[in-house]
């Protein structure tokens, strides 16, 4: 029984793996742009074929592996995942080699009406600033009912649902979830911020994926005060566990809409600065942020530095948030 | 003539991206699209949205701004200006604008444009540059 969570978290990420190619619009597969009907066309279909093919054997094998030797040989929980995402990314660039070929290019000639006035952030960005009022109002609450508060109590539950691992009433103990929820808070709001003005007015995810980000702001906002909250108030664990889900679900559900969106303009970013269809590299774009070809939503322009501070700060804030909780 | 102000640019041609942002601009003022007061768009925001380095567009509109026709605002945009008339050509300079008014027919008739339509289009300039 305990072996059905690492199954089940498998099995879903070989499903996502085997929709990978779905994920994109028509026009794009495998990181490469291709004519509008090349997916029904027999070299469309064949490196479809190909791909699902590299995702399935070792989707099935890491399946069996867990079955059989998960109770036994525990690192095979993390293996079997792995393998087939490993598995999956190196067909989707060795077929992304392949369909360069067929490959459209993006018209070279890009218009500009010239138009001076200033840009305004979405109404609905402004509400990525509750949720630093929700930490705010947990801390006080908190604060409020110091006494209440065990002087010994559970932060981490193991996948029985048994907790592993104990804080203290400390302030650090108390409050580090909110000090850590208030950095990951503010990092989104500032990446919200960078999407909006770093990536082109014409690209129709810009939007959505602010939402998405506000979105995300909440639901560590949620989950990180459920989980201060938890020495005085007894949240099911699951609650606080997965209670923002809902709230990102349907940010990424309007996004994924909003991406398959046939009207919408393909990206005219050139193929050449695209590396295993994945990576956008060109310093000569000042986009801070284009359209994925690989998926749904943004990815940054590794050719301007200010990505590359933008993307090593995430791990450093988390680095200093796991320090802070532990 | 009327509709927004517009530039346009190919990064596939030979012509350097500042070139033809700082010739595009300038067909927008010379045709008086883009009126004393205006204000234009951020570097940023124009090089962002025709995708090419800041650095190119911030050259294009230091070239117009040293024209006399733009005043450039640290970190923001830039406004057009009223610009002082200059003075008359020069015989050489004259020549020198009529020799790459040739090239570019030379080219525009190497491109498969008839020598009519050609006529026809600069007649179409000229006149309205009378009115």
């Amino acid at each position: 029984m305990i072996l059905a969570i690492p199954l089940i978290a498998h099995l879903l990420m070989s499903l996502l793996m085997f929709a990978f190619p779905h994920m994109t619009r028509r026009e794009i597969l495998f990181g490469v742009v291709v004519p509008a009907d090349f997916r029904s066309r027999p070299e469309g279909r064949r490196a479809i074929r190909e791909f699902r093919f590299a995702v399935t054997i070792p989707a099935i094998a890491g399946a069996v592996a867990i079955v059989l030797l998960g109770s036994r040989f525990l690192p095979v929980l993390l293996l079997a995942p792995i393998t087939t995402i490993v598995a999956g990314f190196t067909a989707f660039i060795f077929q992304n080699q392949t369909l360069k070929a067929f490959a459209v290019q993006p018209s070279p000639v890009r218009e500009l009406e010239l138009n001076a006035e200033p840009e305004r952030l979405p109404w609905f960005a402004w509400l990525g600033l509750v949720p630093l009022l929700m930490l705010l109002a947990t801390a006080w609450y908190l604060r409020a009912n110091w006494d209440s508060i065990p002087s010994r109590y559970p932060v981490h539950w193991g996948l029985d649902g048994n907790p592993n691992r104990w804080a203290d009433r400390s302030f650090r103990g108390v409050y580090a979830p909110l000090l850590f929820g208030t950095e990951l808070v503010v990092w989104f709001f500032g990446f919200a911020l960078a999407v909006w003005y770093g990536s082109r007015q014409s690209e129709p995810l810009r939007r959505p994926i602010v939402g998405f980000l506000v979105a995300a702001q909440w639901a560590l906002a949620l989950t990180l005060a459920g989980v201060a909250l938890g020495p005085v108030v007894h949240l099911p664990v699951a609650l606080v566990a997965v209670g923002g889900m809902p709230i990102m679900l349907l940010s990424i559900v309007y996004l994924i809409k909003k991406s398959r969106d046939p009207r919408a303009p393909v990206d005219p970013t050139p193929n050449e600065c695209w590396k295993g269809g994945m990576i956008y590299y060109n310093p000569n774009d000042a986009a801070l942020f284009v359209a994925r070809r690989d998926g749904v939503g943004f990815t940054s322009n590794m050719g301007n530095p200010w990505s590359w501070v933008m993307l090593g700060s995430l791990p450093l804030l988390i680095a200093i948030g796991f320090l802070l909780l532990h | 003539m009327a509709g927004a102000p517009r530039i346009r640019i190919d990064l596939n041609s030979p012509v350097p991206a500042t070139r033809q942002i700082a010739d595009g601009l300038r067909v927008e003022l010379v045709e008086g699209r883009l009126k004393p007061g205006s204000d234009l768009p951020s570097v940023r925001r124009i090089a962002m949205e025709l995708g090419v380095h800041f650095n190119t567009v911030a050259e294009a509109y230091r070239v117009l701004a040293a024209e006399g026709w733009l005043d450039l605002r640290h970190g923001r945009g830039a406004t057009v200006v009223e610009r002082t008339e200059p003075a008359a050509a020069s015989r050489n300079e004259v020549a020198d604008y009529r020799q790459r008014l040739r090239e570019l027919i030379s080219q525009m008739r190497a491109g498969g444009v008839s020598t009519a339509r050609i006529a026809a289009e600069l007649r179409a300039l000229a006149e309205a540059l009378n009115t």
